[in-house]
């Protein structure tokens, strides 16, 4: 703890750390949205046919839609005509082989990111995906997942080796007239990663992207597949940051999680995207739609996020327990300081028989942030003997901010057995004083304090997660007591 | 629905105020119609079928009822307002030995004699313009009569205030419009109980709204008993205002109508202000039992309490929406709310949402929702002496649904609401046993 | 009056109780003692017929008939009484009524007239005094809010109303203070008689000075594993439970 706390001192009124633009001459296609830059998009890709048909019908879809206005957020309509839908860095064209081959530049940026891809692979034994803009660039540990039949590559080319996977499960989790972001990001979805794991593997390591906005007007439309047969694991790690831009930038990714016969498949995000100044100036809008299907009996699919970014978060990773038996779970941790908004939390779907769901959610409000928790637990009437409980706690610094908890409980099944707890407080003066009497500065109580709030969420974190996680609080914090 | 041709034949009752009033709710209301589910807090409950039939508004006086027919429902010792199909009925009433402290009469003789009493509170606190409130609209586009009570300063009433609002067998189905207003001026203290029964089995409409003002460090007790007839639609609106100190304490039940909604709106405005809501849903059949309550904390130093509790049985559906928002300002905020619910049929359904909205720090607010089953240790513990099984789990659901009313402190109001709860569940002749010793 | 034949139980899968033997006639007293873990509360559990516990080996008989077969209530009815550790807090229904649907149910099985208001009540005055029963406690819901020592009167005051011929007192002397143990003790001890046969579960010596049992027996691992008289129980509180299973062991 003192060693964090040192590191926040030295921290104090420094910018957003990964605040800088890697100046690489990028590929972009003129701002607008229209039948023809999405044909112009599947074709810089060389898509096959059914995935040009599936965007189409999609955007087409898409035109027929409202943005939702039901969220407890407050933004200026998004001109979706003065986006950028695609942009890759020029070195495309000649797809790199391996490390040496990646711009340098590149490298760079990720070195500033602080994820050195070479010292990541020595040191953690994490196979990076880098999704640099909307391409993926360099992929490594392929050849030890190809051993065990894993399959984790970028989206895009997924499409080119293994179609048929694709085709099979896109969509039949988060279907693309889902909602209005999903059913854009259906139309124009750049790029992502594709993770495959057959039957009976356990991935021997964790899986990890880092995604990153780097182009100015650039919406980023990632799309992300897992795919877990009978029997697997995997654990999967997603970073985000992004540098900081004036504008806000929206981000709209899809998540579709596929488990069947007991495979478990584990997510986890620290999501540190731009947030904006302290006077609210900019920042990443943030509207993902991540969703499982624990498909088969005894699936169970885990969501541990940790959002300290972004300007506006709008995201609920959810759970469609199918399977009998199936687990869902939701742990959360969401920090809003300034002007940040964040509305977030999880549907967990019950329709199969024994079907357990857990949600634990703590939201953190600083300066003039407004958190909410919002979830949905539904028992459909089939689903015999399911159980749910969540929990829902906030903690509130300072006299500006907001903390909000909107939870919806359906239940169609007299076996079902739920229990929703919630409470909201602020750091007693008590705690603060007993601290302080005991010789530990304000700063470092509260880092104490809000990190022990949090200790039931990062101990669901892989451990190099958490520690980031925790260091992630510390700074977004700054500036947040007294 | 035939409220609009309706309309016109209203006659005007004087006042031009009023009339303008009429007026503007009835362009809200043609605006909006009846709410729908599109609305958030609509979502669960539909009023297609509601808006579908048609009712004609209550206008003749059902000549002819005598105090017997009332007897199940008369309490001792309360000054009584009776009003059959929404007009008060002074024959039935009883008003004897009034306080001078205290004005207890039917709105429309206060409408018709001094409508310039009205002005400072009458509609002066349920929002009308918002689409969800269209029925608020309604009312006060076609209020005709419904309860005046006025406590003046300092004055603390002995007895209860009983309104009893009885619909009789009709021809055609009925819709009644009544309004309440409360007024407690500072330090004066009241206690209120709301009854609508019905002695038919007929399908009429009521959509009530309630207006209370409860001045500087008063109080009032309301009890709000719901027994409309199976068939019926029962709409309650309740917005109360509260200053510094003041203290509202709300029980209300829901046994009767085929689809029933309360919604209430409590203001915490000044300082100090408690307010402690809590109810009981009995579901049966195919009935729908809707409660909002929304607790809106405006000023430092309040506490709120929200306690519901429901019990759904057959094909029943019960929805809670509970509410509490904290604004800016409101410092050392103390609230606690909490829904449990038991589904005892597996046609059964509850959809509920404890919701919080908080804008400042320096509070202490919890929620809690639960929907299950018995406890099975309970259970065991009644069948390891000597209970059937079926007997522990009526009595277990009943202990669940008494607990609402064990705070009650007017005797046979509590008695009375035991043995209508021990009626719905069951197991009665039991239940109504075991009630037997607790009083 | 109480046979218990080679007794397995498992809960959840798991082994608790690895073959049981234990003889109880009319009248006697038996203490089972054993460390925590040792399978007490289950063997208490089994014998009044809580869900959970599956028994794979053994036979049980009372009076000489399978008890095993028979519901958590017909067992009651029967005349099994248990004490509960941790009696359940039922809120909404009064302590009173509960007990006069318990004696009601009791006698309607064995063929008895039940009794009214007036009787019961004449009878629950008698037995109050039994264990200095506060008449406030009558007017509550079952064991809400009632302190520990509360709680365990309560017990044996159903234990006296219930008249059983079996009854086990599952750590009956647990979150007692000295004075409220005496109580209970006495309680007990005035429900003695040569035709009820009492089980008492505990893990310290202590409630047997109050109440003297004819026969002492320590279950460790789900067995019993040394059985004696009265000084076994005194023996166990100078040397612990150790140098039994080590003895054994």
């Amino acid at each position: 703890m003192p060693d964090t706390a040192t590191e926040v001192a030295s921290l104090v009124d420094k910018d957003y750390e990964h605040g800088f633009v890697t100046d690489i001459e990028a590929d972009t296609v003129p701002p607008g949205l229209n039948e023809d830059v999405i044909r112009l998009i599947s074709q810089k890709k060389n898509e096959p046919d059914f995935m040009l048909e599936w965007r189409l019908k999609a955007y087409r879809h898409w035109l027929t839609l409202q943005p939702p206005h039901w969220a407890h957020i407050n933004f200026p309509e998004i001109d979706y005509q003065a986006i950028s839908y695609y942009s890759a860095p020029k070195s495309d064209k000649e797809r790199p082989k391996s490390l040496e081959e990646v711009d340098p530049k590149l490298l760079e940026t990720y070195e500033k990111l602080g994820i050195p891809l070479e010292e990541q692979k020595m040191l953690a034994g994490v196979a990076v995906d880098a999704v640099f803009d909307s391409v993926s660039v360099a992929t490594t540990f392929k050849d030890k997942l190809a051993k065990e039949g894993v399959i984790f590559c970028a989206f895009s080319e997924a499409l080119q080796t293994h179609p048929e996977l694709v085709k099979q499960y896109l969509g039949s989790v988060v279907p693309m007239t889902d909602n209005y972001f999903a059913t854009l990001n259906s139309a124009v979805f750049s790029d992502g990663s594709f993770v495959y794991i057959p039957k009976g593997v356990r991935c021997p390591m964790e899986l990890s992207t880092y995604f990153r906005i780097n182009a100015s007007h650039t919406g980023q439309f990632e799309r992300t597949l897992i795919v877990a047969e009978e029997g697997s694991y995997v654990s999967y790690l997603e970073g985000c940051t992004a540098p900081r831009r004036d504008e806000n930038q929206l981000h709209a990714a899809v998540v579709e999680l596929v488990a069947l016969d007991n495979a478990q498949i584990k997510y986890s995000t620290v999501q540190n995207w731009y947030p904006g100044d302290e006077n609210g100036q900019g920042g990443i809008y943030n509207f993902v739609t991540k969703r499982g299907d624990c498909r088969g009996h005894h699936a169970k699919i885990s969501w541990t996020q940790v959002e300290t970014g972004s300007a506006i978060t709008w995201k609920y990773p959810s759970c469609v327990l199918t399977g009998d038996h199936s687990v869902g779970e939701f742990y959360s941790v969401a920090l809003t300081h300034h002007h940040q908004q964040a509305d977030t939390g999880t549907k967990m779907v019950h329709l199969g028989k024994h079907t357990t769901s857990t949600i634990i959610s703590k939201g953190i409000s600083a300066g003039q942030g407004q958190n909410a928790y919002r979830g949905l637990v539904r028992i459909a009437k089939q689903a015999d003997n399911a159980r749910n409980y969540t929990q829902c706690d906030s903690l509130l610094m300072g006299s500006r901010c907001g903390a909000h908890t909107f939870p919806s409980v359906e239940v169609k099944n007299p076996t079902a057995t739920l229990e929703h707890e919630a409470s909201t407080s602020k750091i007693s003066d008590d705690q603060l004083f007993y601290c302080l009497q005991r010789g530990i500065s304000e700063e470092d109580a509260v880092s104490m304090i809000v990190n022990g709030f949090c200790k039931e969420i990062f101990k669901e974190l892989p451990m190099e997660f958490a520690v980031e996680a925790q260091k992630l609080l510390d700074m977004s914090l700054e500036g947040a007591v007294g | 629905m035939s409220f609009q041709t309706q309309f016109a034949d209203l006659v005007a009752i004087d006042d031009p105020t009023l009339q303008q009033l009429r007026q503007q709710a009835w362009e809200y209301f043609s605006q909006s119609g009846f709410p729908k589910p599109q609305l958030e807090h609509w979502k669960y409950t539909n009023l297609r079928a509601l808006e579908k039939q048609s009712f004609v508004i209550a206008q003749e006086q059902c000549m002819g009822l005598v105090p017997d027919d009332l007897e199940p429902y008369l309490m001792a010792n309360t000054y009584t307002l009776v009003f059959v199909n929404g007009q008060f009925d002074p024959a039935l009433s009883k008003l004897d030995d009034l306080p001078k402290t205290a004005t207890m009469t039917n709105l429309a003789s206060v409408i018709k004699t001094d409508p310039q009493r009205l002005r400072p509170h009458f509609a002066k606190y349920a929002d009308m313009s918002k689409a969800e409130y269209s029925l608020t609209a309604l009312n006060t586009a076609f209020m005709t009569d419904g309860a005046y009570i006025e406590l003046n300063q300092e004055a603390k009433l002995t007895k209860p205030i009983h309104l009893l609002f009885v619909t009789t067998p009709q021809q055609q189905s009925i819709s009644t419009q009544p309004r309440i207003l409360i007024i407690v001026n500072p330090n004066a203290k009241a206690k209120v109980i709301e009854q609508y029964v019905s002695l038919g089995a007929s399908t009429y409409f009521t959509n009530v709204l309630s207006e209370i003002s409860l001045a500087a460090n008063s109080q009032l007790e309301h009890y709000k008993i719901q027994q409309e007839s199976d068939k019926a639609y029962h709409i309650a609106t309740m917005q109360v205002q509260q200053q510094q100190g003041s203290r509202l304490t709300d029980y209300r039940f829901a046994f009767g109508a085929l689809l029933a909604r309360d919604t209430i709106n409590s203001i915490l405005a000044g300082e100090y202000a408690e307010s402690d809501c809590s109810g009981l849903y009995l579901g049966q059949k195919r009935q729908h039992i809707d409660y909002h309550v929304c607790t809106e904390h405006q000023q430092a130093h309040c506490r709120s309490t929200q306690n519901y509790k429901g019990v759904l049985m057959d094909r029943a559906r019960g929805v809670f929406n509970g509410r509490v928002h904290v604004h800016p300002n409101a410092k050392k905020t103390d609230s606690q709310q909490s829904n449990k619910n038991l589904l005892l049929s597996k046609d059964a359904e509850i959809d509920t949402k404890p919701e919080l909205e908080i804008y400042a720090d320096e509070v202490q607010c919890s929620h809690g929702a639960t929907v299950g089953q018995l406890d099975d240790n309970m259970v065991f513990y009644l069948r390891s002496r000597g209970l059937s099984q079926q007997v522990a789990r009526h009595l277990l659901t009943y202990g669940f649904a008494k607990e609402i009313i064990e705070g009650i402190d007017l005797e046979a109001l509590q008695m009375m609401l035991g043995k209508t709860i021990a009626e719905k569940l069951p197991g009665t002749e039991q239940l109504k046993e075991e009630m037997e010793w607790e009083y | 009056m109480l046979t218990i034949k080679n007794l397995h139980v498992e809960v959840d899968g798991k082994a608790i109780l690895k073959g049981i033997d234990l003889e109880v006639h009319a009248g006697e007293v038996h203490a089972i003692m054993g460390p925590n873990g040792s399978g007490k509360s289950t063997l208490s559990n089994v014998l009044a017929g809580r869900d959970g516990y599956t028994v794979t080996q053994g036979d049980v008989l009372y009076q000489g008939d399978n008890l095993l077969q028979y519901e958590p209530d017909e067992r009651a009815c029967r005349g099994v009484f248990l004490a509960f550790q941790y009696p359940v807090e039922i809120p909404g229904v009064n302590n009173v009524y509960f007990l006069k649907a318990a004696v009601n149910a009791i006698r309607q099985y064995q063929g008895k007239e039940e009794l009214d208001a007036m009787d019961f009540m004449a009878l629950m005055k008698q037995k109050m005094t039994l264990v200095k029963m506060d008449n406030t406690l009558l007017k509550r819901s079952v064991n809400e809010g009632f302190s520990g020592g509360e709680k365990k009167r309560n017990e044996i005051l159903q234990m006296a109303m219930l008249d059983p011929k079996l009854a086990i007192l599952d750590e009956t002397d647990s979150g007692l203070d000295i004075d409220a143990l005496r109580i209970v003790a006495e309680g007990v001890n005035q429900l003695r008689h040569s035709q009820r046969s009492i089980v008492m579960v505990t893990h310290y010596q202590r409630l047997l000075s109050y109440i003297v049992p004819d026969y002492v027996h320590v279950l460790s691992e789900g067995q019993i594993v040394k059985s004696g008289d009265k000084n076994l129980a005194l023996e166990l509180e100078e040397k612990g439970y150790g140098w039994i299973t080590e003895e054994v062991a």
